[in-house]
Parts: C-alpha cells; structure tokens; sequence
C-alpha cells in the first residue's frame, strides 16, 4: 500500500514540453489527448507581456470529484491513490469532464483538429479507437491502461502500468537510480530539468514528503475539496516581464 | 441505431433458466437511479443486487417474475413464448406444477403465471382473437414453494394492468383475460415441476406449434420504432437495448385495435428547462436510446421518443444542470414519432477549434483551462506583478 504522489517543481520548469512528448509516446495516445500537457498563456498586452505555463497531469485527487459523479462507476480510486477509469463500464457520457476542475480528462471520438486522422491513419484495431504501428504492449482496459476503445475518456493514468511493478516499500521513485528507473513514470522519467519528483505520501521519509514540507508544497484549487496529489513547489516558473530600457 | 441486432443474454448460473443481458440492465448501467424491480420481483428470495448486477443464488427455477418486472428487458426466462392451439374454444393458461393430466387439453403451460407481463398477456389476447383468455387458479398459489403470494394470485398486478390498458383502448370487458378458479387439492401440486425436457416435449402439434411461434418471435423481434441514427458506439455497456417489452406490448396493443388511440398514460413526457447546456449527459445514460441526439448543419440537439422510454429518470436524475423534468405518464404528442427538445447552434472554439455550445468567444474546455492555469498562479505567486 503506497499512496504515490508528484511534486512539480515550478522553478525548474523550462515548459520544454518533453513530458507531454514522453507521455504521449508511452501510453499512444491520440493528438488531441494531452495527458500530459504543459498550458501556455499570455498576460498582459505588448510590450508588456508575459508567458506563463503549467505543467499539468492528472492530479489524482485523494477526493476526486471526476469519481462522484460517474453514473457507471467506471471512475474509482485504487487503493495505491490512482484515479483510474475502467474502459468496460465507461458509458462515454462526459459527465467526469464537466466535474473535474483541472481539466484533465478526454474524450477522442469528435473529428480531430490535426489533420491527417490518426484514427483513419491507423484504422483501429481488437476494438480499439487506432492502432499505431509501435504501442505499448501494457494493456489493461479495467484500469484505462494502453489505447482505448471508442467512446470512451480516457486521461493520465500516473504510469500504472509501470508504477504498480515497483518493490513494495519503495519511499521514492527515483529515475536517477538505476534499480527503479524503469518504474518511474514516464513524464518524471523524461524531465531534463529535473522537475519532477515521484514518491510514497504515505511514506515520512520520502523525498517527496521532505520537499512538500521544506519549500511549502502546495495543491491547487483547495477549496473545491479534492485533495490532489500532485504538489507544486516554487516562486518563479515565469519570463521575465519585458522592460523597456528608457523606462527603466 | 441497430434495433434489429439482438444483444446476447448470459446465463446468471450455469443450471438456473435465467438470462442477462448487462447492456441493457439499469442497475448496471446507471446505478444512481437505484432499479431493483427484478429483486423485489423474486418471491424465492433467491435474486440479489451486487456491485456485478442481479446475482443468483443457487435453486432459481425460472419462473419468470424477475423478468416479467424488467423494465428494460434484460432478464430472460424461457418457456413463456407459447403460441395458442389454433382449435382450442378458450385460452386457458396453466401452470407447470400441475401435472399435465390435471390440465384441460390445449392448455398452454407455463413456468408460472406470475412470470406473465402485461405485454405478454396483451400478446396472448391478440393472438387469441374473441376467444375468452383465462388464467387458471388452481387455489394453491400461496403456499407455493417457489414462493407464494399471500393474498391475492401472483398473475394479479399484470392482470390489472392489462385490463387497465384493454379498456384505454376500448376491447369490451368480456374479451378481457380473467383469473378463473378451478381449485385442485393441494396434494396434487407437483413439488419440482417437470422441466423444459418434458414441457416442451415434441410431439407433432408442438413441433408445428413451436415452428409457428418461432416465425412468429423472428417477425416480432423488436420491432423498429423508427429511431433516427443516432451515435452509438459498439461496446458491451454502451448499446441501447430498445425496450423489448414495451415494444410487443405497444405492438399487441396496435393488434387489439388498429384504430385506436393509445392511451397517453403508456408515454412518458419528458421537459427540458431553460438550463440545459447541451452537455448531452442524458443521452448517453438512456439505457433504451429514447433520447437521442441529432445534428442538422449548424444546428444539433437532441430529441425524445416517448415510445421507447420506461421512464427510469437517468436523464433527470443525471442531469448536472436539473434541467430536465420526466413525468411518468401523459404524452399525447404522437409518441410514435421523434420530437426535438432542445435545438442549440454549435460554433467552433477559435482556440482550440473544437464544437461547443454557447455565448462565450472560447469553449468550456479552453475557458477552464486558462482559469485554472491563472488560479494556479495566484496561489503560488500571489498577485505579484513581475
């Protein structure tokens, strides 16, 4: 029994998108399906403009509300802290879309807006929405593991398919140990700045834990009641406002 | 929409005569609206409700009460598609724990008459023409060890129903079915009846019978109602199962008198308030595909079919927005036909360049992404300027 949880550290965020490129690599996903996304937006009108981003996986909520308000039951937390969709009772209804506030779940059936459909590309197959030439040979659908069938939503699944094999009692997951790296997931794996730390909640001793205490982890949107265990750390993550020298 | 597909029923246990069909169980389907028709239906007590679905404990012998209660068709029992002898004066049904020679010759055998629905009692009415229908009290229905009823004849509310729907569409009270009570010593009850080897037996008039009754099933399978096509996606938990039941029940009803109106109080109506987003929840979670959704260029919605709803309140009772208020009974707008209830035009997100609904510049999608992301940055930064 763990209770895996991330830590994203802003101040180390370049926003290279190397973890969504990785994500999207391991668990085939479909353009369009960004389990793994870093959001960019701008504030401010020129010249005074800044461009922010933000890494985002799913926050696999202690208290999910995506879960709540499934009619199938389709969406339920594993006892290790996954948020995970079971593909064979998922009525594709989208009612877990509309409830979650992080936005973090899709739904491919809709055309594409990346032409050519990958979808017609590489025309399912074994009942699944497409079936590229590489995939990931993990697939488990009653944990919304590999590539989906039609109809349904999918969305990040914290690497199950990878984190479940780890050794039991593991504090960390630490890609820089050469016992465990093949367990870690695949966005943390990635991270060239090292943004990204993946562990035990449960664990007091975990790394995770100590930077979640020492730089003030926080979660995001506390007050709708979620509880995410995804951490962020950091006061910086952003572009330098641009200042005109004679102002200055 | 492939009406004409059937979906497969699963053995619940591998010796008991009940069938599932899961794609079209409401319990399964849509836990929140909390079915249990097919539980409380069980008069053995032998049925319960699991995070699986119906569950069978062992010593079901297939009387067909669960499934008679099913509101979407997904229990099956066999032994109730009889046809009547096409010689016999009156139709009488009997049940199979009388013994075969305690019953009138061209009886028609059943499991139990409490297995009977009301579609099913329509379709026997049909079929029998101006012949008198009766259902045979043997007077130890009570006590019966499949589980009795205390007070009354466990064919009692179907029958109720029947005649409630007979007189709707005005058939005359003499051609009504009719409990008859035709009492034999309790002695003579048989404790196990003899089962579908010796019931359904082959001898010349039922091999021809059962011929019969088999062309007649093939032709009434599930009788299209004129659905439009609606987006349907091949998956186990995602067909729509039309409503068996209803449909042979509305058809028997067309049988007993083609001219009459049906009575408004088989239709469901269903009305959608100005809150409605489009989000089509509702669509998805109809287990019987009576709502579904339509486009027509720009414009896209959906639309109800009363015929094909068992009013099961998954779409009220799932609507995020309580937009939706469904009413049991009273639709007289031409149930038959589909009509449109909500009618939305769908523009293109310039962002992200998806089809949404609404007034704002950008979809929902993009809009709470941009919120979140500057949440996000107010708590972690405060409402410094940099």
């Amino acid at each position: 029994m763990a209770k895996w949880g991330m830590v994203i550290d802003l101040e180390k965020c370049t926003g290279c998108q190397a973890c969504s490129t990785a994500c999207a690599m391991e668990n085939n996903t479909l353009p369009g399906e960004s389990w793994q996304d870093v959001l960019y937006y701008k504030e401010g009108k020129y010249p005074n403009v800044n461009i922010k981003w933000f890494p985002r996986p799913c926050m696999h909520c202690e208290n999910p509300s995506c879960m709540h308000v499934c009619p199938t039951k389709a969406t339920y937390k594993d006892e290790n802290g996954f948020v995970l969709i079971d593909w064979n009772k998922c009525i594709g209804c989208k009612y877990c879309m509309i409830a979650c506030p992080y936005g973090v779940r899709f739904y491919t059936d809709e055309k594409p807006l990346i032409e050519p459909d990958m979808k017609k590309v590489y025309p399912g197959q074994d009942g699944q929405q497409y079936s590229p030439p590489y995939q990931n040979p993990n697939s488990d659908w009653t944990k919304g593991v590999g590539i989906q069938p039609k109809g349904v939503v999918s969305k990040c699944t914290f690497c199950y398919h990878k984190v479940s094999k780890a050794p039991a009692g593991v504090a960390d997951l630490d890609e820089d140990n050469p016992a465990l790296k093949e367990y870690v997931p695949a966005c943390v794996r990635t991270c060239a700045p090292k943004a990204r730390y993946f562990g035990d909640l449960d664990n007091p001793d975990s790394t995770v834990n100590r930077l979640i205490a020492d730089k003030r982890g926080v979660r995001l949107l506390e007050h709708t009641g979620n509880k995410p265990q995804v951490y962020y750390l950091g006061d910086h993550g952003v572009v330098p406002a641009f200042t005109r020298p004679d102002k200055s | 929409m492939t009406a004409s597909a059937p979906l497969p029923f699963v053995r619940l246990r591998p010796e008991a005569p009940l069938g599932l069909r899961a794609a079209a169980c409401l319990a399964l389907r849509a836990p929140v609206v909390g079915c249990a028709g097919c539980v409380s239906a069980c008069a053995g007590g032998k049925l319960t409700l699991g995070v699986g679905g119906p569950a069978l404990a062992e010593g079901c012998d297939g009387c067909g009460r669960c499934a008679a209660a099913c509101p979407t068709g997904a229990l099956r029992t066999p032994g109730f598609a009889v046809t009547p002898a096409p010689q016999a004066a009156a139709i009488e049904l009997e049940c199979w724990r009388v013994p075969a020679k305690a019953s009138p010759r061209d009886s028609l055998r059943l499991p139990c008459l409490g297995g009977l629905s009301a579609a099913r009692l329509l379709e026997i009415c049909a079929d029998a023409g101006k012949r008198p229908v009766r259902l045979l009290d043997r007077g130890f229905c009570t006590d019966c060890p499949n589980g009795g009823v205390a007070d009354s004849h466990p064919a009692a509310a179907a029958l109720s129903e029947a005649k409630r729907l007979l007189t709707a569409v005005g058939i005359p009270e003499a051609l009504h079915p009719r409990l008859h009570a035709a009492p034999l010593p309790a002695a003579q009850r048989m404790a196990e009846p003899q089962g579908y080897a010796v019931e359904q037996r082959v001898d010349r008039r039922a091999f021809l019978g059962a011929l019969s009754a088999r062309t007649l099933a093939a032709a009434d399978h599930v009788r299209p109602l004129g659905l439009a096509e609606a987006d349907t996606t091949p998956a186990a938990l995602r067909e729509r199962a039309l409503p068996e039941e209803r449909t042979r029940l509305l058809a028997a009803l067309r049988r007993l008198a083609p001219d009459a109106p049906l009575p408004a109080a088989l239709f469901p109506s269903l009305r959608v308030g100005s809150a409605c987003t489009d989000h089509r929840i509702c669509v998805a979670a109809c287990p019987t595909g009576a709502l579904f959704s339509y486009e027509r260029g720009e414009e896209g919605g959906i639309a109800f079919l009363a015929a094909a709803c068992v009013a099961c309140g998954a779409c009220a009772r799932l609507c995020p927005e309580e937009a939706l208020t469904l009413a049991a009974a009273g639709n007289n707008l031409r149930p038959e036909q589909a009509q449109v209830i909500t009618r939305f035009s769908r523009r293109h997100c310039p962002e992200c360049g998806s089809e949404f609904t609404g007034e704002e510049d950008t979809c929902p999608a993009c809009r709470r992404n941009h919120q979140f992301a500057q949440s996000a940055f107010g708590a972690l930064f405060g409402n410094r300027s940099l």
